[in-house]
């Protein structure tokens, strides 16, 4: 059993890094625009879904079209992202939390059933890059490419998410506008475009978790619930609004999981539940979220 | 009635209170005053229940209810009104204090009966009390704030409190309004055998009809006596006038 | 301004509202074909189940997303009790209505407890969380449920109660007892002081009420109709599956309250009866009946926020927090 604990320990930082990716985009819209976007998921799917049509048009790049669909996919997402928010999410910023729920659920809906029809409903196959193919051995245990290769992504993109957000003006706007939207409005910023860009932003970051998780997924319809669910837990547990918390929670619940999965395969899905029940006994708002007045 | 004793609460750096000590006894009508941010509404708040206190204990009728939940405490006998409105704004002025006088009967729980006339008549009462009978049907959010103001006391009074804390009645009132709920509440305390304590920016209003009149400032008491004394005050007439320059 | 009249006097028909809907129901029930009376089944049962929601969603502002968990509860205690159980479906049939009731009231317990520590969006989550916990359990417990296979040959006894009419007049009674049921707690004090904790909950608390514990004993309740709801549901489809526990079965009532009014009394009734009715006109040209449902939802969220039952009262009536509500 011992033996394999190390693999497991990687899947699951793995997972839980794949699972930071997309978190981190649905912390970040909270915080700043306090909309929850059930339709997080469905950004993560298209951006799967976007990145293996987008590598069978590009099939002139040869083995480079993955990298090349890895950069386009999620801006294209985060443009459809950006459309969705001018028609529709802006009107209702001010609106009751009901309302953004039911509205961002009802683009699930729309987003499902139009993946449903231009991809069909068969799981599909990528061609995973040659840089990713293949496995490293490292303290006894085989870990697939991929793994690699996804820890390594969201790293660099955690780490270009926070210099972002804590090194550069636009960042601390957007921390500030976090904080205290009244107190940035009153200052004469632009608070309509600054809303399109985060919401822009953690989609784009969504969107990215499916691309690169596409090397381990097979993007298929359903994958947005799937995502979203583990999505809303972690980012319960770690906090609304806290990208950090995002990443704790994103482990925590890639780990469990793995380990879950070695313990008591059946029912390893009742543990992710168990562990949001647990922190919000003890921490309602998450471990490093705010409290909300209502 | 109420003794407070040694009361502090902070929030995060922030000392809104610093050993506070206040007794109230019963039949007062007295008032706290001070500057904003002074911390008067930070009392009533841990008095009434909204928020714990850090330090110190509340008396209240020889029994402590320090942190107690603001349930327990409304049933206890203590009602408060708010310096910002907040009352039922979809709901209309009826319903309003009709929920008050149910809670204070217990019948809330009631599932079976129909409430459509339950307790009609003190609602009324309460209601033509405080002069909005009239409005009884209106919808309370679509009202004046002078009005609104008044459904407050109206909703804090439903419940038959043995002591009634109302933070700046009458804030955003005309004069004239301000002059009609000052006698209200005069009269409330005298005929129902109320204590009350309430917090005030108008000096008028103060000196006309506190008992005794309790000073603070940056969340400590600076001076507490009659409104005579209150007056000649020193340290007083410097909080004031210094903060009024 | 003949029509505004018309209305102002139904409204004020107040209760005697339900004996005319009760009538006409009847007379649909006898007159109309197999096809179109099994339809209308399901448009009650799916106006209990939204029902239910409203409780939480329109009298006491909790959002819920994972309802469908109870329906499911519901639907499986009566499935598995028929299944499992080697007695005759006459005796099972009134029992497991019992049972299905009491298994939702149960979970909404014990997931209520938990999700009420929550407040707001994380309340929300919560409960879409504990609603997919339970479809995870139905459809990874094999052994037990049947998983995605389900369960099927659900049927009522035999006799009157296994036509369509026979248990469309069945759903008719049991829909009619409950929606009186509700109808008590609307009226009540305590439908009273939900509405006062979902305009200003801590103001609630200021006036004596014990806002967690209401909060809970109306969960409890909503769930306890959700059952029911899932053992009329069962015993019409004759066959249950996890995905009567799903995601996509959480929203049906959530809709079914926006597109109808949440507000209003009949307005998640009548929001089930219009989804389903576009459900069923949208599946008659295409299979992309949630693209529909999606966009109409954003349609009402952005145009239409109160619902139709919201819409005609203040067109109509203009009185909001007035006795009507």
């Amino acid at each position: 059993m011992l033996d394999s604990l190390f693999p497991q320990f990687i899947a699951g930082l793995a997972r839980g890094m794949l699972y930071f990716l997309v978190a981190s985009g649905l912390s970040l819209v909270f915080g700043v625009l306090g909309v929850v976007n059930f339709a997080h998921g469905a950004m993560y799917m298209l951006g799967a879904f976007l990145c293996y049509s987008l590598m069978k048009t590009l099939v002139i790049l040869g083995e480079f079209n993955y990298w090349a669909t890895l950069i386009v996919a999620p801006i294209l997402v985060a443009i459809i992202a950006g459309i969705i928010e001018r028609i529709a999410l802006r009107r209702i910023y001010d609106a009751e939390h009901v309302y953004h729920l039911l509205l961002t659920w009802a683009f699930v809906y729309i987003i499902g059933d139009l993946s449903k029809i231009f991809w069909g409903t068969m799981p599909l196959i990528i061609r995973k890059p040659s840089l990713v193919i293949g496995s490293v051995s490292f303290l006894g245990a085989t870990i697939p490419g991929h793994y690699i290769y996804i820890v390594i992504l969201s790293i660099v993109v955690g780490l270009g998410l926070w210099f972002f957000l804590y090194g550069t003006k636009y960042g601390n706007l957007i921390r500030a506008a976090a904080e205290d939207p009244e107190m940035t409005r009153a200052l004469g910023i632009n608070c309509d475009r600054l809303y399109l860009a985060v919401f822009m932003i953690g989609c784009w970051l969504a969107a990215i978790g499916g691309v690169a998780g596409a090397t381990m997924l097979a993007p298929v319809v359903g994958m947005d619930i799937d995502i979203v669910i583990p999505a809303f837990i972690i980012v319960v547990v770690g906090g609304l609004g806290s990208v950090l918390g995002a990443l704790i929670g994103s482990l925590l619940i890639g780990l469990v999981e793995s380990f879950g999965v070695l313990l008591i395969p059946r029912l390893s899905v009742v543990l992710i539940f168990a562990v949001m029940a647990f922190v919000l006994i003890i921490r309602p708002s998450g471990l490093f979220g705010e409290p909300e007045e209502r | 009635m109420l003794e407070i004793q040694e009361v502090s609460k902070n929030f995060g750096g922030l000392r809104a209170l610093d050993h506070i000590n206040l007794t109230v006894q019963k039949g007062d009508l007295n008032s706290i005053i001070g500057p904003n941010g002074a911390g008067k509404t930070t009392l009533f708040h841990v008095i009434s229940g909204y928020h714990p206190v850090d330090e110190g204990k509340i008396i209240f009728g020889g029994e402590d209810i320090t942190n107690k939940p603001a349930w327990a405490i409304c049933r206890k006998g203590i009602c408060r009104s708010f310096q910002v409105i907040d009352i039922f704004p979809k709901l209309s002025v009826f319903r309003n204090v009709q929920i008050a006088v149910l809670s204070r009967k217990r019948q809330t729980l009631n599932m079976f009966a129909s409430s459509e006339s339950m307790a009609e008549e003190e609602v009324e009462e309460l209601l033509t009390e405080v002069g909005l009978a009239e409005q009884a049907n209106d919808v309370s959010g679509s009202m004046s704030q002078g009005d609104q103001k008044r459904l407050e006391i109206a909703i804090a009074m439903a419940n038959r409190p043995k002591l009634l804390l109302l933070d700046e009645p009458t804030a955003g009132m005309s004069p004239v309004e301000r002059v009609s709920t000052v006698d209200l509440i005069e009269k409330l305390t005298r005929e129902r055998g109320l204590t009350t304590l309430f917090t005030e920016h108008d000096m008028d209003v103060v000196f006309g009809i506190s008992g005794r009149i309790t000073v603070m400032h940056f969340g400590k008491i600076v001076a507490e006596g009659t409104p005579q004394e209150i007056r000649e005050n020193e340290l007083v007439r410097k909080v004031y006038l210094g903060e009024a320059t | 301004m003949a029509l505004k009249d018309l209305f102002t006097r139904a409204s004020r028909l107040g209760w005697r509202w339900y004996i005319v809907l009760t009538a006409i129901l009847v007379v649909l029930g006898i007159v109309l074909p197999d096809f179109y009376v099994r339809l209308i089944t399901e448009m009650m049962i799916m106006a209990l189940f939204a029902m239910s929601v409203n409780l939480l969603l329109g009298y006491t502002g909790m959002v819920t997303f994972g309802h469908a968990a109870y329906f499911g509860v519901g639907v499986y205690s009566c499935a598995l009790l028929v299944d499992k159980l080697n007695v005759s479906i006459n005796i099972i049939f009134p029992v497991s209505f019992f049972i299905a009731a009491i298994m939702a009231s149960f979970v909404g317990l014990v997931f209520g407890f938990f999700a009420i520590r929550a407040r707001g969006i994380y309340f929300a989550l919560l409960t879409m969380a504990f609603g997919q916990l339970i479809w995870a359990i139905l459809y990874q417990w094999y052994d037990f449920t049947g998983g995605d296979t389900g369960i099927s040959k659900i049927y009522p006894p035999e006799g009157f109660l296994r036509s369509a009419e026979g248990y469309y007049f069945f759903t008719l009674i049991m829909v009619g007892l409950c929606f009186f049921a509700i109808y008590r707690i609307d009226r009540s004090p305590f439908g009273w002081a939900l509405r006062a904790i979902r305009e200003n909950p801590t103001r609630t608390e200021f006036v004596g009420i014990r806002v967690k514990r209401y909060r809970l004993v109306v969960f409890v309740l909503s769930t306890f109709f959700a059952g029911i709801a899932g053992a009329l549901f069962v015993y019409f489809l004759r066959y249950a599956h996890p995905h009567h526990a799903g995601f996509m079965k959480a929203g049906e009532p959530l809709l079914a309250c926006l597109v109808g009014g949440m507000f209003n009394f009949f307005g998640p009734a009548l929001g089930a009866a219009v989804m389903m009715f576009l459900d069923w006109l949208t599946n008659r040209f295409t299979e992309y009946w949630p693209l529909v449902m999606g966009i109409v939802l954003v349609l009402i969220v952005l145009f239409f926020p109160m619902g139709i039952g919201g819409f005609l009262s203040e067109r109509f009536n203009r009185i909001m927090g007035s006795e009507r509500e």
